[in-house]
């Protein structure tokens, strides 16, 4: 027993170190690192309750899905248009630390001096291992006693899904990005379509498609074929030593 | 299943996590080091690298990443009946069938609606 | 564990399956033709809602029969809930008819707009039916996501998309503190049906003693999950920015549909499941309505343009009909307090969906959405500015108005609770608001007209507009039946 609350001491505190370097790093990418980190030794500590759905679940959906989310909306936006987090606001600060440890010692209270307890249910272990184990028990309750939760839930993610389609449904390409594409090859770099409702910034000529700064400081780099690159120096102009 | 079932899945956690660490840390400490700007390079060898490698990733991808989230969690909800399957019989294959259909409408939808073209 | 695998009564649950179908043939003829959906989804929706408005009759709700274990209710307390949601719903897809009938902002699915906004409905519906809080919380957040994306849905314009921004993140946080708040309750009752809940708490909990922490903590979490959702002070943050950023038409909508989602909420959860806590949450809505009413309405008063002016003083009447729900008496014989809320919840749609359908009328004529557009325009359309200032009357509470009789119960409700400090504040702030409401009437009659006037011709928003004038006019005056209903809320909560 004393082993099992090493384990779960051990995975509690990466968890935590784990949260920690999520606020704490500034950027996004290790934050994100941080989250997986934290999800994963939740997703153990889960296992040591032995609740292996929930570990199942909180390895696809939070370390696979909502990470992937994570990276890709840090990708989506640009390095330099994120807001200052770490800014200097004390008063924002301090109010948040003391709001922060006014909850966390409400909890400790609870859990500390907590008298009641609910009524356990019918789902005890042996019956639990009478059908297999956790995730056959779930699953049997799931699809009978919530069989309105579940069908919700599929509804609920049904007005997500056409919210998403309202939201990031890509409009009508307009007619000269639609152009240009035919002629041209354009690099990932290049803003175009969705997050620039008026026209694009005038492409330079392919022909001096050479690495050139762009209104933000960015070099859109054009060409026809990635043979015109091989002409450039070894690693970007841009690239101060 | 008791925690000691786990011990096997820990070890290998332990080994890979040790492993990968201390083979790092070993390469660290005994390569030898002399850079140069070609070396420094993300990619040392083909093609220059004309862009950062954080460029910007149009914002399809995004709705593909959040469609895919969606049917994810569908995905989940699907595991414990395929598990539960034979006791909840046929009970619990129309209710599957509903929940997935539910769902269908919406995959039916933003299919014919262009969402899943590459435009 | 023996399986147990029933069917559900599927007669108790006709209403809110019309809204579904509704949806689901507005996505179908929108996936098959567009050019078809422009036409008949606006018809399509109303007809849908006022069927499912009609089926409500169909239903026995005196009974309270549940179906899906105890999971759904069919209730007194739904009855009201579906009522309110749908007239709402009805009342919003006419306000929406501009986009139809005018172009308000182009490029606009509508019937994506009006799928999301029958999602929402029927949102509400659930968490007035839900017997449990699963069902209760996957109702609230249906009711909300689908508004967040209409928030959003003016996606080309920075303000949409900042207001829908604000909403989501925050009430994604509120719906965590909610959970968690959920959760605890579930470990210190074994249970998640709300009555079961509530008779476990009675075993337990002992009047006059002081509670257990961890009670405490439960009832804080869901406390502030919940102010979140209904924007109570001081969890209001995305109140304004929200109502001014979203397209008019979902202002109207989503000051009023996911209130009621909220409130229908806040009564399920805090009235029915943790009643034997009423002494503790009692005093605590007291003193949030107090502050939810002084901050909406002193700060309303700074406000220029109109929607903002609007999201301030729908935290005014949610501070009012949080004071409604103060005045809930644990077993008094004739306790009106959540009756009350329900009544003064119908009164808020006509009057509010009313005032933002007046500013969406504007909109379509060119005019923006400052106190300076509406400045002369009983010249320009005399109409127009009687019906808007009937809004504000009621709005403020002017006696024969629909806004007044809501006003009147609350009051009535504080009074026979004992709680007088709330029903001065109320009559206080009433004043107060006077200076803000009347201030567009002045401008609307007093002032010379400005701006460039665009005539259109907006068929269907003028009826919206003329059904919710003759409601706020005369529902007041006739409110007896609906007031019977909503009094009929102990037998369904307790």
């Amino acid at each position: 027993m004393s082993l099992q609350v090493l384990i779960f001491s051990l995975l509690a505190c990466v968890s935590i170190l784990g949260a920690l370097g999520v606020v704490i790093a500034r950027n996004p990418v290790h934050s994100a690192i941080g989250l997986v980190l934290s999800f994963l030794n939740v997703a153990a500590i889960y296992l040591i309750a032995r609740a292996e759905f929930l570990a199942v679940v909180q390895v696809i959906v939070y370390a696979g899905a909502v990470i992937v989310l994570v990276v890709f909306v840090t990708m989506l936006v640009h390095p330099d248009d994120l807001p200052e987090f770490h800014g200097r606001r004390p008063l924002r600060i301090v109010t948040g630390l003391v709001l922060g440890v006014a909850l966390l010692l409400e909890v400790a209270a609870a859990v500390l001096t907590r008298s009641l307890s609910g009524a356990p249910g019918p789902w005890t272990d042996e019956a639990v291992a009478a059908v297999g184990g956790n995730t056959q028990a779930l699953g049997q309750t799931l699809y009978s006693d919530y069989m309105l939760a579940i069908q919700l839930t599929a509804l609920l993610l049904l007005a997500a899904t056409i919210g998403a389609i309202v939201l990031a449904r890509p409009e009508a390409v307009s007619e000269r990005v639609a152009a240009a594409r035919r002629t041209l090859t354009i690099s990932l770099a290049h803003p175009r379509g969705l997050d620039q409702p008026e026209r694009p910034p005038a492409l330079p000529r392919p022909s001096d498609g050479q690495v050139k700064p762009a209104g933000s400081g960015r070099p859109i780099v054009l060409a026809r074929s990635a043979n015109e690159f091989t002409e450039q120096p070894a690693w970007g102009e841009w690239r101060t030593p | 299943m008791s925690l000691v079932d786990y011990a096997v899945i820990g070890l290998l956690v332990l080994t890979s996590t040790v492993m990968g660490t201390v083979l790092i840390l070993v390469g660290h400490f005994v390569r030898p080091r002399k850079p140069t700007p070609a070396k420094l390079q993300p990619y040392e060898s083909g093609v220059p690298d004309v862009n950062p490698p954080r460029g910007r990733i149009t914002p399809r991808f995004y709705l593909v990443a959040l469609l895919f989230v969606v049917f994810d969690v569908e995905a989940i909800f699907i595991y414990p009946w395929a598990v539960a399957f034979d006791a909840l019989a046929l009970y619990g294959f129309l209710q599957a069938a509903l929940f997935v259909g539910i769902l269908l409408i919406g995959l039916l939808y933003e299919w014919r609606k262009g969402a899943l073209e590459w435009v | 564990m023996p399986l147990r695998l029933v069917a559900p009564e599927w007669s108790l649950l006709v209403p809110p399956l019309i809204v579904l179908g509704t949806i689901v043939l507005l996505l179908a003829i929108d996936a098959v033709s567009e050019r078809a959906a422009r036409k008949t989804a606006l018809p399509l929706a109303l007809v849908g809602q006022l069927l499912a408005l009609v089926s409500l009759a169909t239903v026995d709700w005196g009974q309270g029969a549940t179906t899906f274990g105890v999971s759904y209710r069919a209730d007194w307390f739904a009855l009201v809930v579906s009522l309110i949601a749908l007239v709402s719903g009805i009342l919003s897809v006419l306000v929406s008819a501009g986009y139809t009938e005018s172009g308000l902002e182009p490029g606009v699915g509508l019937a994506e707009y009006l799928a999301l906004l029958l999602f929402s409905v029927f949102g509400t519906m659930v968490v007035g039916a839900a017997g449990d809080l699963i069902v209760l919380l996957l109702g609230l957040e249906m009711s909300a996501v689908a508004v967040y994306a209409l928030t959003a849905f003016a996606r080309r314009r920075l303000t949409s998309v900042e207001g829908a921004l604000k909403y989501f993140l925050l009430g994604a946080f509120a719906s965590a503190i909610l959970i968690y708040g959920m959760a605890w309750v579930y470990g210190l009752t074994g249970s998640i049906v709300l009555s079961d809940i509530a008779h476990t708490l009675r075993t337990v909990v002992t009047p006059g003693q002081p509670l257990d922490p961890a009670l405490l903590l439960a009832l804080l979490l869901l406390a502030v999950g919940l102010g979140f959702k209904i924007a109570a002070v001081p969890f209001h943050m995305w109140t304004p920015d929200a109502y001014q950023g979203a397209p008019t038409p979902v202002s109207a909508y989503m000051s009023v549909v996911p209130k009621v989602a909220g409130f229908a909420a806040v009564a399920r959860v805090l009235v029915q499941a943790l009643q034997p806590l009423s002494d503790q949450w009692a005093g605590l809505l007291g003193i949030l309505a107090l502050i939810t009413m002084v901050y909406g309405n002193v700060v309303a008063i700074a406000q220029r343009d109109l929607k903002r002016m609007l999201g301030y003083s729908a935290i005014g009447h949610t501070g009012y009909m949080l004071a409604g729900l103060a005045a809930f008496t644990n077993g008094l014989a004739g306790d009106r307090s959540v009756g009350s809320v329900l009544f003064y919840l119908f009164a808020y749609a006509f009057m509010n969906i009313g005032a933002f359908g007046v500013i969406a009328w504007l909109q379509e004529r060119g005019l923006g959405t400052t106190l300076d557009d509406v400045a002369g325009l009983a010249g320009r359309a005399p109409l127009a500015a009687l019906t808007m200032a009937i809004f504000m009357l009621s709005l403020m509470g002017m006696p024969p108005l629909l806004g007044f009789y809501a006003k009147y119960y609350v009051i009535l409700a504080l009074i026979e609770a004992g709680q007088l400090w709330l029903a001065v504040a109320i009559v206080v702030m009433s004043a107060v608001s006077a200076f803000f409401y009347l201030r567009v009437v002045t401008q609307m009659y007093f002032q010379e007209p400005g701006g460039t006037w665009r005539p259109v011709r907006t068929p269907l928003l003028g009826l919206g507009l003329t059904l919710m004038a003759v409601a706020t006019l005369a529902l007041g005056l006739v409110s007896g039946p609906i007031l019977e209903l909503a009094q009929h809320w102990p037998a369904a909560l307790t």
